[in-house]
C-alpha cells in the first residue's frame, strides 16, 4: 500500500466521517505513539520508539494545522519505518541522504492524507467553481490544516487547474502542478514585474495580491499572450512569496506551439 | 486469537449471532419472501453499521487512553550526555526519527534517553508477556 493509501485506511477504520473528528493525537496513541510537546534545537519533531511503543516530541511551532501536520508525518513513520534510524525534521535539509529524503516524503503523503482524506475532502471542494486562496483558507480552517499543506493537497488532488509556485528575489524556489496541467507551460525562472507576486515580495503584505492578469507575465511560451489567468498570491517563508496561478481551460486544451519549440532550439 | 464471546464488544457479538443464524439456515429459509439483491443490500448495511459503530469505540477508547497518557510526568535522567548517547545507540528494537545523535544538544539527547526509559518501564516485561499469552 501506498503512503497516502495507508494513512486513509486508517480514517476508515475509525469510520470518521467530519474532518472535526480528526483527533491526531487519539488517532497516534491509538496506533502506540504517544504526543508531547516541547521546543527543540535544530529540529521540528523527533520520534522514538522502542518495540511497539513510541513517543513523538513535536517542537510547538505557534500554528496548530502546522503542529497536527507535523504528528501525522511522525505517525507516518511510526508506521512505515518502524525499526529505523534516520534523518528527520531537521533544519539542515543538505544532511539527508537519498533513502532519507524518501522516508520523509512518504511521512509527508501520509500526513497530508490522514489530515485531508480524499473521500471528506473532495465533498468539500464540491461547490467550489473555480478555486481561490479565500478557499483554500476556508478549507484549511475546516480541517485544521495549515493554509499551505491545503495548497499542496489541492493541488495534488487534481480538481482545478492550477499551479502552485514559489519566488523569492533570486528567483523561482519550486513549483507544483495540478496533474492535468500540461508540462508544455513553462514557468518564468525571475519574477516579471507585472506580476502581483512581485509587487507582493517587493512592497509586502500591504500591496494588493490577487487579480486576472496576461499569462506572458508568468510563462515563457511565446503563445502565452493569447491567454488571461488568475494569479493570487500570500506570503510564504521569510523574503519568499507563494503564488496560487489559476489557469483558464483553453490553457489545458491548446496544442504544443511548434514555432516556440523552433525558437527554442536555434537558441 | 481465541476470545471468548464475553470479552467481544456488542456490535462483534451480534455480528457472529447473525453469521450463525444465517450459517445453520436453510437456503430455503434464507431466501423466504426476500430477494437476493435485497438480502445483500441488507448485509452490506448491517455491516456499514457494524464498522461504524466499531470506529466510533475505537476513537473514543483512544481518547479515553490519551487524556490518561497526558497526565503522566516523565522521570529525570541520572546520567550524562555522553552516557545517554551511548546507551540509545545501544538499544535494540529503536526507531529514532531525529537529527543523528552526536548531532543533537545535549538537552535533546538527555531528554530522548527520558522518554526510552519511560517507553521502557511502560512496556510489559517478558514475564508478563508469558504470562498474558
Amino acid at each position: 500500500m501506498k503512503p497516502g493509501e495507508i494513512a486513509e485506511s486508517i480514517i476508515e477504520g475509525f469510520a470518521i466521517r467530519d474532518p472535526k473528528d480528526i483527533d491526531v493525537e487519539a488517532i497516534s496513541i491509538d496506533a502506540g505513539m504517544q504526543v508531547r510537546f516541547r521546543k527543540l534545537n535544530g529540529c521540528t519533531a523527533t520520534l522514538l520508539g522502542i518495540g511497539d511503543r513510541a513517543i513523538a516530541t513535536i517542537s510547538p511551532s505557534g500554528n496548530r494545522g502546522r503542529d497536527r501536520f507535523s504528528i501525522g508525518h511522525e505517525l507516518g513513520h511510526w508506521s512505515m519505518h518502524r525499526g529505523q534510524s534516520f534523518y528527520c525534521r531537521a533544519e539542515n535539509f543538505g544532511q539527508y541522504t537519498k533513502a532519507d529524503k524518501v522516508k520523509e516524503k512518504q511521512a509527508d503523503e501520509f500526513s497530508s492524507r490522514l489530515l485531508m482524506p480524499t473521500a471528506l475532502l473532495r465533498p468539500a471542494i464540491g461547490k467550489i467553481r473555480a478555486l481561490s486562496l479565500n478557499d483554500l483558507r476556508e478549507l484549511a480552517t475546516a480541517f485544521s490544516t495549515s493554509d499551505t499543506a491545503m495548497a499542496f493537497r489541492i493541488t495534488l488532488l487534481d480538481n482545478f487547474p492550477v499551479i502552485l509556485c514559489c519566488y523569492s528575489a533570486t528567483g523561482r524556489e519550486w513549483h507544483l502542478n495540478a496533474p492535468m496541467v500540461p508540462s508544455r507551460w513553462r514557468l518564468k525562472q525571475k519574477l516579471d514585474e507585472d506580476t502581483f507576486a512581485y509587487d507582493y515580495l517587493q512592497a509586502g503584505s500591504s500591496a494588493s495580491g490577487s487579480g486576472k492578469q496576461s499569462a506572458e507575465a508568468w510563462f515563457e511560451n511565446s503563445d502565452a499572450h493569447r491567454y488571461e489567468i488568475k494569479e493570487e498570491c500570500i506570503p510564504y517563508r521569510p523574503g519568499q512569496v507563494l503564488a496560487l496561478l489559476y489557469l483558464p481551460h483553453e490553457m489545458l486544451d491548446s496544442v504544443r506551439d511548434w514555432d516556440d519549440w523552433r525558437t527554442r532550439l536555434r537558441n | 486469537m481465541s476470545h471468548s464471546n464475553e470479552d467481544k464488544p456488542k456490535n462483534e457479538k451480534f455480528l457472529d449471532a447473525l453469521v450463525e443464524e444465517l450459517r445453520t439456515m436453510s437456503d430455503t429459509d434464507a431466501l423466504e419472501g426476500e430477494n437476493a439483491e435485497s438480502l445483500v443490500k441488507l448485509g452490506e448495511s448491517i455491516l456499514r453499521r457494524a464498522r461504524e459503530e466499531a470506529g466510533t469505540l475505537r476513537m473514543a477508547e483512544a481518547k479515553r487512553q490519551l487524556s490518561a497518557v497526558s497526565n503522566k510526568q516523565m522521570g529525570v535522567a541520572s546520567c550524562t550526555a555522553a552516557e545517554a548517547r551511548s546507551y540509545l545507540a545501544s538499544l535494540p528494537e529503536l526507531t529514532l526519527a531525529a537529527r543523528g545523535l552526536n548531532e543533537l544538544s545535549d538537552e535533546d539527547v538527555l531528554d530522548l534517553f527520558r522518554q526510552a526509559k519511560a517507553l521502557e518501564d511502560a512496556s510489559p516485561t517478558t514475564q508478563e508477556k508469558e504470562k498474558k499469552e
